[in-house]
């Protein structure tokens, strides 16, 4: 039986009239667990799950003291549906957990992607997400910063063509002394794309000397896509430094000057910004075996 | 000098403005305390109404009701419309167009406003609102020899602008559009309308005041400014309001219909009393290369919703905004701006600016959304915040929506403190540190101050006066 829930809430709102508070989607009774494998290699954990219709999974991880970890997980699908995916944890004092994160779903497919995670001090969280398959795609991070100099550095990247969604909402809650944060998210729209990012840095009393940036650059390809942002900062604590940037559009006139006149066409170079962005992110990835697996051309390119 | 000492900046100095005169009920007519059909009925019988603005009133009553409680911003549970008094005005005779003419406790809240100095002195005309109604109402006359019309709302739709009005009035503002659109389309009092004909160039500014005498009353004036094409005006509103331990409410109404290649500059210095609700609607719908200006300086009240709205609806047309709020102890100021690209080669700059003090909350809350025709439409946002401790409270609320890839939508924002290295660069080239800090939180509002007249900056600096105290470790 479906229930209507409303997912991916900001902490703050805006106007009503912009649709912005929250995603509405009719749920299933979750029932299973997408199939789960798994490769080991020290401390690196490659994860790769197979979701079906109305599947569900929870992970959860608590790295003790000056643990460190690096998880791949990719999310496939075979066919239309719905899943979810949470991803929770615990970082213990020292602790490091690098994340990345690949949908690459059939096309037909609906991920809810959550990732909750609370940092002690001095933990670290990177977190690489990237959207590349599936018809929607709700994603969402809350993220604790409750302990002195904890951090949580995040990359997003996707590449959105046709009738697809991408639903974000990522919650970075400052508690400790000195904790940073940064959220990045870039990607590229086109033909009756629909994205909305909403990423919100909360600054709570006491969390002095900290830091929070937000920054956002969406190349909108064509005019039949739909993009909206909701860029937040909340702020209790003088003694803090936030930021948030966001340029949405087109391709620089001057860029594309350039470009031209060095003999490139115009697709060529729309194509060649829109892969950039997506590469940028997928550099970063700290396992070249995934890089090879899944953007071989990428990894040859390397090499080479 | 303790070594916990901090740089202290002082709250604004309402001390001016908090003046009253003793409430006098047999020198005032009011209506009773709360909202029905029979008080509506009521101010529409007292301001000799058409049957249109009537029959107005009540729907928009009825909307009213209907409408939720907003609930998404500052709480205003304080606010109780069972107690406000909707409709407050003096007994005697009401507008004039000669000081002398104004009674005497009103012209002396008017003359130590410094009112009739500046139309003296550097304006082409006044209005004067006391509570519900104004009181005075002048233009030069060579200002209305170029054919521009500066009068109260009333008589202009009782004149040869009726059907003008009747055309314009809450067509940009509905009643439908928020509970307190509704409220001020059923109780609205007061008010002005400008007309600007076609070529006709204003250049001195015209400007109306608003002053809410009465404890536990509401204000609800009407601005319409309507500017024909190629025409040029500067508009400034001023308002302010002795405190009282109980709520007073504002709920005004400003539309501006800018024609083809026009400017309109809109300024405003609000300096309500801190147990005011300040819920007021401002819209612009800009034609065909036209430009609108807003200029706001936000410092009063204990409660705002305040987010002037531009619809950029001819090709080529513009929008800037201006803005710094100030928010002290008692204050939940949530302000900022809209702006709709619904044309192509639009463009929107928005500049603000907000200060919070002594368990002051600023919210600033933005919205900018570039429709799908308004092609090779550009756009800009920059707030900045300053929080001057940690009682107080800064949030950014920002929001974009663009359905069109020939556009260049760009947008920061930065929440912090004094900055160190500026204060140091400063104590550097000689400057004490008081004096630093001073000068860098002063320039921090100047974006305001600039756009405005000399004798409006020096009011809005002389509201912001800092106190430095000591260094800081």
């Amino acid at each position: 039986m479906e229930k209507q829930a409303m997912i991916n809430t900001p902490p703050a709102f805006t106007y009503s009239w912009l649709k912005m508070g929250g995603a509405k989607l009719s749920l299933p009774q979750w029932q299973g667990n997408p199939a789960l494998t798994e490769e080991k290699e020290g401390e690196l954990s490659r994860l790769h799950l197979g979701f079906s219709q109305g599947q569900s999974a929870e992970l959860n991880y608590h790295l003790t003291e000056g643990e460190t970890l690096t998880l791949i997980m990719d999310f496939r699908s075979e066919g239309a549906g719905i899943g979810r995916m949470k991803t929770a944890g615990y970082l213990d004092k020292g602790a490091r957990l690098s994340l990345v994160q690949l949908g690459l779903c059939h096309d037909d497919f609906t991920l809810i992607n959550e990732l909750d995670f609370t940092l002690e001090e001095g933990a670290r969280l990177e977190l690489i997400r990237l959207f590349l398959g599936g018809e929607k795609n709700y994603d969402a991070a809350r993220i604790q910063l409750k302990g002195t100099e904890s951090s949580f550095d995040s990359e997003i990247a996707y590449r959105l063509q046709g009738k697809k969604v991408l639903d974000m909402n990522y919650e970075v809650n400052h508690f400790g002394l000195r904790s940073r944060s940064e959220i990045r998210a870039r990607g590229i729209l086109a033909e009756g794309a629909d994205k909305i990012f909403r990423g919100s840095i909360d600054f709570k009393t006491g969390c002095g000397g900290s830091e929070g940036s937000e920054t956002e650059d969406v190349l909108l390809l064509d005019d039949t896509v739909h993009n909206r942002t909701l860029p937040v900062i909340l702020c209790a604590e003088e003694n803090v430094s936030g930021n948030h940037g966001a340029t949405i559009g087109r391709l620089d006139e001057n860029l594309l000057y350039y470009l031209e006149s060095r003999g490139m066409g115009p697709e060529e170079i729309y194509d060649m910004m829109a892969r950039a962005r997506i590469e940028a992110a997928i550099r970063k990835i700290p396992d070249q075996e995934t890089i090879r697996r899944f953007f071989p051309a990428l990894a040859e390119e390397a090499v080479s | 000098m303790g070594k916990d000492e901090k740089t202290f900046v002082e709250d604004v100095d309402h001390s001016l403005y908090d003046f009253r005169y003793d409430y006098n009920e047999a020198d005032t007519f009011r209506v009773q305390e709360g909202l029905s059909p029979a008080i509506v009925e009521q101010i529409s019988e007292e301001k000799g109404d058409p049957a249109w603005m009537r029959d107005f009133r009540l729907k928009s009553l009825e909307i009213f009701h209907k409408t939720p409680m907003p609930d998404w911003g500052p709480s205003i549970e304080g606010l109780d419309m069972d107690n406000i008094v909707t409709y407050v005005r003096p007994n005697k005779e009401r507008m004039n167009t000669k000081w002398e003419d104004v009674p005497e406790d009103i012209k002396n809240t008017f003359e130590r406003l410094g009112i009739p100095q500046a139309e003296r002195e550097s304006l082409a005309g006044v209005g004067a609102q006391y509570d519900s109604e104004l009181v005075y109402h002048n233009i030069r006359e060579e200002v209305s020899a170029q054919g521009v019309i500066y009068t109260d709302l009333e008589s202009a739709m009782h004149g040869e602008y009726g059907d003008m009005i009747r055309d314009h009035f809450m067509k940009l503002v509905p009643p439908t559009d928020h509970k307190f659109a509704a409220l001020h389309g059923a109780v609205w009092s007061g008010g002005s309308f400008v007309y600007v004909p076609k070529g006709a160039s204003v250049e001195i500014p015209l400007q109306s005041y608003f002053r809410l005498n009465a404890p536990g009353a509401g204000q609800f004036e009407h601005t319409l400014i309507i500017l024909e094409e190629d025409a040029y005006l500067h508009f400034i509103e001023g308002c302010s309001a002795p405190k009282y331990n109980v709520a007073n409410l504002h709920a005004g109404c400003v539309e501006l219909f800018v024609g083809k290649n026009a400017r309109l500059r809109y300024s405003t210095i609000e300096n309500w009393s801190k147990n005011m609700y300040n819920l007021n609607t401002k819209r612009a719908r800009v034609a065909e290369g036209g430009k609108i200006e807003w200029v706001s300086g936000s410092f009063g009240s204990h409660v705002s919703y305040l987010y002037p709205m531009s619809v950029l609806a001819g090709r080529g047309s513009r929008s800037e905004f201006t803005g710094v709020t100030f928010a002290g102890a008692g204050q939940d100021l949530d302000t900022g701006c809209k702006v709709v690209h619904a044309a192509p080669e639009t463009t929107s700059y928005v500049n603000t600016r907000s200060i919070s003090k002594s368990g002051g909350v600023n919210t600033f809350r933005s919205a900018v959304v570039i429709h799908r025709n308004a092609t090779d439409s550009k756009s800009a946002v920059s707030c900045q915040s300053l929080m001057i401790d940690s009682l107080s409270r800064s949030d950014t609320i920002p929001a974009m929506e663009v359905m069109t890839d020939k556009a260049d939508v760009g947008h920061e924002a930065t929440i912090g403190r004094i900055s160190d290295d500026a204060v140091f660069y400063l104590m550097s080239r000689g400057l004490p540190e008081e004096e630093a800090k001073a000068l860098i939180v002063s320039g921090f509002a100047e974006n305001v101050s600039k756009e405005l007249p000399l004798e409006y900056a020096i009011e809005m600096n002389n509201l912001i006066r800092l106190e430095m105290k000591g260094a800081i470790g």
